[in-house]
């Protein structure tokens, strides 16, 4: 086993899986990758989605970087049976239901990011524990990965 | 950027033209952070590209991309062993892919290590 494969699970199916530094340029890979690999629908689409995993990306990254953790983010790219992008955190985790995503003080600086997300993209769903976070984003409507 | 920056990729069975997207786009943003020409990732697109079909039909199963010290590094694991030389893994495309990566190891018979100079 490669050391890439021994950080990652061996994906199975139509999909890949990356392991991203705990840093910003993380953010501009999975930017570009998504946007290379998927033909979306409109450039509104594409903004949309890129908006929604800029902000799942970079809550990820913070997680990691708050925690000191030195486990990659990772982003998996399915389109078997339908096409999405998920990301996942080895973080604390939180409260994922729809009225806990936007900052209680409005006057916060940080807090809005899942909300700006799922402002994006409506359909994203967050699987979330003590020991880590998925976002996955669904590009039904917005573009194909091909 | 640190140097521990890296990009590692596990696909599944994915088309050669996602492998060769995927990796490159991330070789562009890793380039692009330490400030590498624009000219420079263009001339770097065609070789990389034709490295990564060349080794497809082996089944790339993983890859693993970083910058160092001025160097661009692409590791790529196979399913299949790889031939003994170059010429061996990259058929016609060998002079090209040489022409870029001035380094091209084999650390074991199933991992090719390409690397190249972005100075």
């Amino acid at each position: 086993m490669s050391e890439v494969s021994a950080r990652v699970d061996a994906p199975t199916g139509c999909c890949f899986t990356m392991a991203l530094p705990n840093s910003l340029v993380s953010i501009a890979v999975a930017r570009s990758v998504v946007r290379r690999v998927t033909t979306f629908a409109s450039d509104d689409a594409q903004s949309s989605f890129l908006i929604a995993l800029t902000e799942v990306v970079g809550n990820a990254v913070d997680e990691h970087v708050r925690l000191g953790s030195v486990d990659p983010v990772t982003m998996t790219v399915s389109y078997d049976d339908s096409d999405t992008v998920s990301v996942s955190d080895c973080g604390q985790g939180y409260d994922a239901e729809p009225a806990s995503v936007v900052p209680s003080n409005p006057s916060q600086e940080s807090g809005r990011g899942l909300a700006i997300a799922r402002s994006m993209v409506p359909e994203m769903a967050i699987e979330s524990t003590g020991s880590g976070t998925t976002v996955t984003l669904p590009l039904v409507g917005l573009g194909i990965v091909r | 950027m640190s140097s521990d920056d890296h990009i590692g990729f596990a696909f599944g069975s994915c088309e050669k033209s996602i492998v060769s997207r995927s990796v490159m786009a991330a070789v562009d943003q890793l380039c692009a952070a330490t400030d590498v020409p624009v000219s420079l990732l263009d001339a770097l697109e065609v070789p990389l590209s034709e490295s990564l079909s060349a080794l497809y039909p082996l089944g790339i199963h993983d890859a693993k991309v970083w910058v160092a010290d001025g160097r661009l590094s692409v590791r790529i694991g196979v399913a299949t062993a790889s031939g003994d030389t170059s010429i061996d893994m990259f058929g016609e495309a060998d002079a090209l892919i040489r022409s870029f990566f001035d380094e091209i190891e084999r650390p074991s018979d199933t991992c090719i290590e390409l690397t190249a100079s972005l100075t």
